[in-house]
């Protein structure tokens, strides 16, 4: 059994000017443990598809199971996910303590386990000093450790972060990051919206790629950069210059005493070190720059 | 219904509750000036109609309940609106019918107790002649409050967040139509037709005979009784029907 499961999923609005397809026959297997990173440039679609699996809006067509249970009719298998999305938001006036208390209550959390988890958090999150205060008067990173800690406290086999890292400082992104992982590595599986391309490919055991509501590539990062980008740069700093006119008939791009190779993916750069040994060049220093999942995301986002 | 979640739900409405210092005012200040003004009127109108001020005076405790009843179930949803909090609630598996119960059960709280005072503190001014019947018109004005906030609550969420307003207006219009200070005879015949079917029609007829003659005729009670309990029945599908609307059209999701 897959942690969630979204098969033939499709999702139209109404509006004036006839139906709008958010969604088209998007399907998913994301299994259980691991970190399943949905990307997408803005309104693609990743949001459309993170409210139906949370059962906030009603897929047109198809449909999603969480742990082998569909949300619509099992409304209880809810309450093993987790949710925090970087616009969550709770009553102004609540304190952080009436927050957690009130959270775990919505999530069945037994009493005797609330007060104990509750504490536990309030503790690894930083949040004792904060803990009386009204929700309105917490700080960006504050809030984000608290809808954190909230999403945590019921201990979820799944947990959904939309955009956890955004609008956090790079510290307090990072502790997010390591929180994460320490998460999955308890056995949650992670389903991460980000727009972070180096924390999607830090933290994911595979992506999707969803563009005008459709999945357009899904694997590991490595797999889908090499479905398109089948080539990397390589960059040889110089000493001298020498056999320009034979140096550019092999393909290197010659600017002042940087000379840019570009190479096929497995290529290996040794045969070009010893090539240009041979032509008595002294190389000081090498660098390649391999295309990166920001690449990719433009590449595929500009394609219509 | 799993009661964890109402519970939580009226736990969390509590907290808000004691946390927000506007509410004190709502639920207490408004109806607490609303008698002290009609209970000071109610005495001075007994120099030319002794039972005038009291009508008024009873009438206004009837309509202050009626309001806090109605109108906090809305408010407590349009503050989820307004906070962007409601989806954090949604996504824990929460229904729409748990959604609006918990809420029924903080407020009916709140409202009962407020009534109570309000009951006691007009006392001052009147004499109650008939405590029973009087609590026999006070359980169907709270069923017929309850009914209108899940109307309420399914217009709000199939018109947008735009007609919040609603929340606390709405109430002011049906009161009218329910011929308040004076018999329903009173009104244009198509009014009198309307006014046959608003839940609070035969309450405030109800509550205008126990201050003129003692007691409450058995056919205002059954009546008011019978509105109330239709309008509960009816509100409901209505409201479960709008909020799976708002779901499948995106306002859960994108709007509350």
């Amino acid at each position: 059994m897959n942690a969630v499961e979204i098969s033939g999923v499709s999702k139209y609005f109404k509006s004036k000017k006839g139906q709008f397809w958010a969604l088209r026959d998007v399907s998913l297997n994301i299994k259980k443990g691991e970190i399943f990173s949905i990307l997408g440039p803005n309104g693609a679609g990743k949001s459309t598809l993170l409210n139906i699996i949370t059962n906030t809006l009603t897929a047109s067509e198809g449909n999603v199971k969480i742990l082998g249970m569909e949300a619509r009719n099992y409304p209880d298998i809810l309450e093993k996910v987790g949710f925090m999305s970087s616009e969550s938001n709770v009553h102004w006036s609540l304190h952080v303590r009436d927050v957690l208390n009130f959270y775990g209550k919505l999530y069945g959390v037994k009493k005797s386990v609330l007060v104990k988890r509750r504490e536990q958090l309030i503790k690894e999150f930083d949040l004792e000093k904060i803990s009386g205060k009204s929700f309105h008067v917490l700080s960006t990173g504050e809030r984000a450790r608290l809808i954190f800690a909230k999403a945590l406290l019921h201990q979820p086999k799944v947990i959904l972060l939309d955009e956890p890292t955004s609008g956090l400082d790079p510290e307090m992104a990072q502790r997010v990051r390591k929180m994460i992982r320490k998460i999955n590595k308890a056995g949650t599986t992670v389903i991460l919206t980000s727009h972070n391309m180096t924390e999607v490919e830090q933290l994911s055991d595979q992506i999707a790629f969803i563009h005008q509501g459709k999945i357009v590539d899904i694997g590991t990062v490595e797999k889908v950069k090499l479905k398109h980008f089948s080539t990397f740069n390589a960059y040889f700093k110089v000493s001298e210059v020498r056999n320009k006119t034979l140096l550019r008939k092999k393909g290197f791009v010659i600017k002042g005493k940087m000379l840019r190779k570009t190479l096929q993916v497995g290529e290996s750069l040794s045969k070009w070190l010893a090539y240009l040994d041979k032509q008595k060049i002294d190389v000081q220093e090498v660098e390649t720059k391999r295309p990166g999942l920001e690449d990719y995301f433009v590449k595929i986002a500009n394609k219509k | 219904m799993r009661w964890h979640k109402i519970n939580a739900m009226v736990y969390r409405d509590f907290k808000i509750f004691t946390r927000v210092k506007y509410k004190s005012v709502e639920f207490f200040y408004f109806p607490t000036i609303t008698v002290l003004i009609w209970g000071l009127f109610s005495i001075y109108a007994q120099q030319f109609w002794f039972e005038a001020g009291m009508i008024i005076l009873v009438i206004n405790m009837f309509w202050s309940f009626a309001h806090l009843a109605q109108s906090e179930v809305n408010i407590l949803m349009m503050e989820d609106v307004w906070s962007g909090s409601i989806k954090q609630m949604l996504v824990s598996g929460l229904t729409s019918f748990e959604y609006l119960f918990a809420r029924l059960i903080s407020v009916g709280i709140i409202s009962i107790v407020v009534t109570t005072l309000l009951i006691i503190l007009s006392s001052f001014f009147v004499v109650f002649p008939n405590y029973i019947d009087l609590v026999l018109l006070v359980i169907p004005t709270l069923v017929g409050s309850m009914a209108l906030s899940g109307i309420v609550g399914a217009l709000i969420m199939r018109l947008g967040r735009e007609y919040g307003f609603l929340a606390w207006t709405s109430i002011s219009l049906l009161i009218f139509l329910s011929a308040p200070f004076f018999p329903l005879e009173f009104f244009p015949f198509v009014l009198q037709m309307l006014a046959k079917i608003m839940p609070f029609t035969y309450i405030f007829a109800g509550a205008r005979e126990l201050m003129t003659t003692g007691s409450v005729q058995n056919v205002y009670i059954l009546k008011s009784y019978l509105i109330a309990f239709i309008y509960l029945i009816l509100s409901l599908p209505i409201y479960y029907f709008s909020f799976e609307k708002a779901r499948e059209d995106g306002k859960l999701a994108r709007f509350f």
